[in-house]
């Protein structure tokens, strides 16, 4: 028995806010999340604050070492690539390109996901079937070398890549919300709305979806940092965005000839790759500790 | 202190630090268990009536802690032991039985293996030598089964806990409590989760082993109709204080305190079909920042400005206390007494 | 009672099929059936409150959920009103849910954390085409609201914000917003606390009689059976076993099952000494219920007969019926109450 059960509950903050709260007092996911926040802000942002123009090539500063080296110059902080472009403008238009297709690749999946896992999980049966042995299908293709052969058949472009990610990416979601929408229809509230004469999509959208969002954003976010890499692994085999344009994978592809002479070429890309999905797996991590009720018992 | 005293709990007051505020769930209590005595707790949630005897158990862990009060136990006080000698008489000298059997026993060990863990760390008496001493738990361990009424006690003890009924797992439990042969035995709503036939079974095999054993019982339940068959003494917990105890008998046919009498009251009664039930009205108060005023006033048909001060538990007859100013005046007698 | 009743349930059976795994279907097992409801028929009059009483898994909330076809039932007919409840197409069963209305257990589950209380409580409204707009819906819920005890502020809180009875009394007016006529009660007071419970039965007394309601009270508490219902009907694993108007069935209670029912409630005036009837053992599975009738795995009374043969329902005094091998002997595990 718990004394701690409300009689009549005082505090009339929302859950919401509740678990916010939780989510800030937790430093290090906080931190990483305003990371992530400055992530976005510089790819918004990225013609106001990049030095330089990211397509500019140079070939007198070909190779130009980052500021701190030898040979460095401030017009370059990070150094420049093998045609002679800022390594650090080319970054910051990158992020565009990481964040613009891990954002769109979730969103699309997540929708579909929702869309079927809520019809597996609530209408059962033939849909159920359905849904659930495609997912599994899918489940068994390696995604990479799944996402290789769609793009090699669709050919490059930057819709072709969300889509390729997001042909997969959709049964993650899916499977969440078909689990959580399988626990959710058994309680007493959905049965009474289907006592009151409530629709099967009254009852999915109104009902069942407002309760099982929470854990479906906290796997969207931890996706979001998978399908980054995704994206920075498909620029790496050429088969992403088409060059000039800048991608932190391609430009991590460019530099891999230099590597041993002009380390800064492949390693800062690389470094901002890295920082990016860290800081979203962390903040998701705390995300999924302040929100899912199971982790935080 | 007397010899017959078991249990004497002075002045308990536990706390619990929370968002909204100090929610005092405990406050002021005092609770005496005589040998070989059952007594009852009776109260709603929220009424401190677990807290207290998680308090006796040393069971009350952050954000809640014991702010004042003395526990003493057949002359030691149990909240100067150590965490280790509280440790070693929990179970062997105070058990405990929750509502939740579930929950509470092990799901990944078989009953038996709990059961000889229990007997392992309590029992003195066990041979020595390793094989004779884990043939005398085992033995001991089939005993206790049997004797709480599950038969063919020697194939279930390899059996886990899911794999017994919700009547049976209440007797795992109580099998489990009384292993070491304790001499006072708190029973938190051990039937609040059964069904009434079980629940019959489950009451009846806790008052045959306490006169065997000739151990003290507290039962805490919110069913009236319970204590009323197997309790001598009753005490009425509310909002985190006592507010009337007494022989169990004397306390149902003439409550003293509006509470109890409108607890009585409230019961559904087919005898009363076609009368009008009278429920109390409103609700327990909150127990954050509580005034210092009775804390039923709210919700008291007898309740005056004079009752806005801290009321102390008086004498209500022999044997018997309540936490009520109005015990003297005649409106009591008539004004709520209810034909029973 | 009048002649024509407002519910009548015929035979009403509700089988569920546990399909074996993979693996099972592999090695040949078959589908499990369990019959949760089994062959009931009962009928309840306008303004009465039936009593059902059964103990946990005997199937009394499985009937309540049948009869409105929350459950599919298996077989058999409810009709109410006269019209076959079983038979309606879907449009035509949503139009019915308006006048046949349930009230839950769980005060914490049955209301939707996500929602206010007016998006609730005025659900039945919205679902039905009953409030032209916003605002005449929030005004409709506001009264409903008053009407069992809350207060008309508290339209746009949420769940969490009200104690358990609260949350009990805002079930209610979700229930009884869409003006039905007929609400099967399905444990509603036995999660509160014992004050809070006499308020919650207190109310549905009084909305039964401002809104001329039937109930079909399903509860595992013998006395608030006892205080509130009309008549009253037992169940044990799926099937009634005895059934009758109160007075008639608590003070002459005929079926073994139920004398052992009432023997074991405490009670808080021990009557003199009354005779405790044991029944030893605990609730056979239904997934593999006993051969013949159903109680003899447990009945102090049982005979050959009762491990082979099902036993009739008769009518042993007005309009109170029970099924036992041994009714004629007239025995009774109550003291003195054997003629």
């Amino acid at each position: 028995m718990s004394i701690l059960e409300p009689t009549a509950p005082v505090e009339a903050e929302s859950l919401f806010r509740r678990n916010m709260a939780a989510f800030m007092e937790n430093r290090l996911a906080f931190g990483s999340a305003i990371v992530v926040v400055l992530f976005v802000l510089m790819a918004v942002f990225a013609p106001w604050i990049a030095p330089n123009d990211p397509y500019a090539t140079n070939l007198f500063f070909r190779l130009q070492p980052p500021v701190w080296m030898e040979g460095g110059d401030w017009a370059y902080p990070l150094g420049a690539d093998s045609l002679g472009r800022c390594i650090l403008s080319r970054i910051i238009y990158g992020a565009r390109i990481s964040i613009f297709i891990g954002a769109a690749v979730i969103i699309v999946a997540t929708s579909i996901g929702i869309l079927a896992g809520l019809a597996a999980g609530y209408l059962r049966g033939w849909v159920d079937v359905v849904i659930s042995r495609l997912v599994d299908i899918l489940l068994g293709f390696p995604y990479l070398i799944f996402a290789i052969g769609l793009m090699a058949m669709m050919g490059p472009g930057l819709g072709n890549i969300i889509l390729a990610l997001a042909y997969k990416e959709w049964v993650i979601p899916c499977r969440v919300v078909r689990g959580e929408t399988l626990a959710t229809r058994e309680l007493e509230y959905v049965e009474a709305a289907r006592a009151l004469g409530a629709s099967g999509r009254h009852i999915m959208l109104r009902e069942i979806l407002p309760n099982i969002l929470s854990p479906v954003i906290v796997v969207a976010t931890i996706r979001m940092a998978h399908v980054i890499i995704l994206e920075a692994s498909l620029s790496f085999l050429g088969l992403g965005v088409q060059p000039p344009t800048a991608s932190w994978g391609a430009m991590v592809a460019d530099g891999r000839a230099f590597i041993l002479v002009s380390w800064w070429v492949s390693t800062f890309p690389g470094l901002a790759i890295l920082l990016l999905v860290l800081a979203i797996n962390v903040a998701s991590q705390g995300l999924r500790d302040a929100f899912d009720p199971r982790f935080t018992e | 202190m007397s010899a017959d005293i078991l249990l004497e709990v002075r002045g308990l007051r536990t706390v619990f630090d929370t968002r909204a505020g100090q929610v005092c769930a405990v406050d002021g209590v005092d609770v005496t268990v005589n040998r070989g005595e059952c007594l009852g707790i009776v109260g709603e949630s929220g009424s401190g009536k677990s807290v207290t005897f998680a308090s006796v158990m040393g069971l009350v862990r952050v954000p809640g802690r014991i702010e004042a009060g003395e526990i003493v136990f057949d002359g030691i006080d149990l909240r100067k032991l150590s965490a280790k000698k509280m440790q070693a008489m929990r179970g062997r000298d105070i058990a405990m039985t929750m509502q939740d059997a579930l929950t509470a026993l092990n799901p990944a060990l078989t009953v038996g293996e709990q059961l000889a863990e229990m007997l392992a760390a309590h029992a003195d008496d066990l041979p020595p030598g390793r094989m004779a001493r884990r043939a005398a738990i085992r033995a001991r361990a089939i005993e206790m089964l049997t004797r709480v009424g599950i038969p063919s006690a020697g194939e279930r003890l390899g059996q886990y806990p899911h794999e017994f009924s919700g009547g049976m797992r209440q007797r795992i439990m109580i099998a489990l409590a009384l292993a070491a042969k304790p001499r006072l035995l708190i029973a938190d709503e051990p039937t609040t989760a059964l069904d009434v036939t079980i629940q019959a079974q489950v009451l009846e095999l806790i008052s045959a082993l306490r006169a065997e054993f000739g151990m003290s019982v507290v039962l805490i339940t919110h069913d009236l109709g319970v204590v009323a068959q197997h309790c001598d003494r009753v005490m009425v917990m509310y909002a985190g204080q006592v507010v009337e105890e007494g022989p169990t008998a004397q306390v149902i046919r003439q409550p003293r305190h509006p509470y109890t009498q409108g607890l009585l009251a409230s019961i559904p009664r087919p005898a009363r079909r076609g009368q009008p039930i009278r429920p109390i009205q409103g609700q327990v108060p909150e127990l954050v920042n509580l005034p210092p005023q009775c804390r039923f006033l709210e919700r008291c048909p007898l309740a005056d400005d004079a009752c806005r001060h801290p009321i102390d538990m008086r004498p209500a007859g022999p044997e018997r206390r309540a936490r009520c100013i109005r015990i003297t005046t005649p409106d009591i007698e008539k004004g709520l007494s209810h034909d029973i | 009672m009048t002649s024509d009743p407002l519910l009548k349930v015929s035979n009403l059976t509700k089988t569920y099929t546990g399909s074996p795994s993979v693996i099972g279907r592999l090695l040949g097992r078959k589908p499990v059936n369990v019959r949760a409801v089994s062959d009931v028929s009962l009928t309840v009059a306008r303004g009465e409150i039936l009593g059902l009483i059964g103990e946990s898994g005997c199937g009394k909330s499985t009937l309540g959920r049948a009869i409105l076809r929350l459950h599919e039932p298996s077989s058999g007919r409810v009709e109410f009103a006269g019209t076959d409840v079983t038979a309606l197409s879907a449009p035509d069963m949503k139009a019915m849910r308006r006048r046949m209305q349930i009230i839950f257990q769980d005060p914490y589950a049955s209301l939707n954390p996500r929602r206010t209380v007016s998006d609730i409580v005025g659900l039945p409204l919205q679902l039905h085409g009953l409030a032209q707009s916003r605002s005449e819906l929030r005004d409709k819920v506001a009264m409903m609201l008053e009407k069992v005890g809350l207060k008309a502020g508290q339209l746009d809180r949420y769940p969490h914000q009200f104690s358990g009875g609260q949350r009990q009394r805002i079930g209610i007016a979700r229930a009884l917003i869409s003006n039905p006529e007929f609400v099967v009660c399905d444990e509603p007071v036995s999660a509160l606390d014992v004050s809070i419970q006499a308020q919650i039965i207190q109310l549905l007394q009084d909305l039964k009689r401002e809104f001329q309601l039937t109930y079909l009270f399903i509860s595992h508490d013998i006395s608030v059976i006892g205080y509130l219902s009309d008549r009253v009907a037992v169940m044990y694993l799926g099937e009634i076993v005895e059934m009758g108007p109160v007075d008639s069935v608590l003070s002459r209670p005929r079926h073994p099952y139920t004398q052992s029912l009432m023997s074991a409630v405490p009670e808080i005036e021990p009557s003199g000494k009354a005779q405790r009837v044991r029944l030893t053992g605990d609730l056979p599975s239904p997934l593999n219920p006993p051969a013949g009738c159903k109680f003899h795995t447990r009945c102090p009374l049982a005979t050959d007969i009762c491990r082979v043969r099902k036993p009739v329902t008769e009518t042993v005094a007005q309009g109170h019926t029970a099924a036992c091998h041994r009714l004629d002997e007239n025995l009774s595990l109550l003291e003195g109450a054997s003629a």
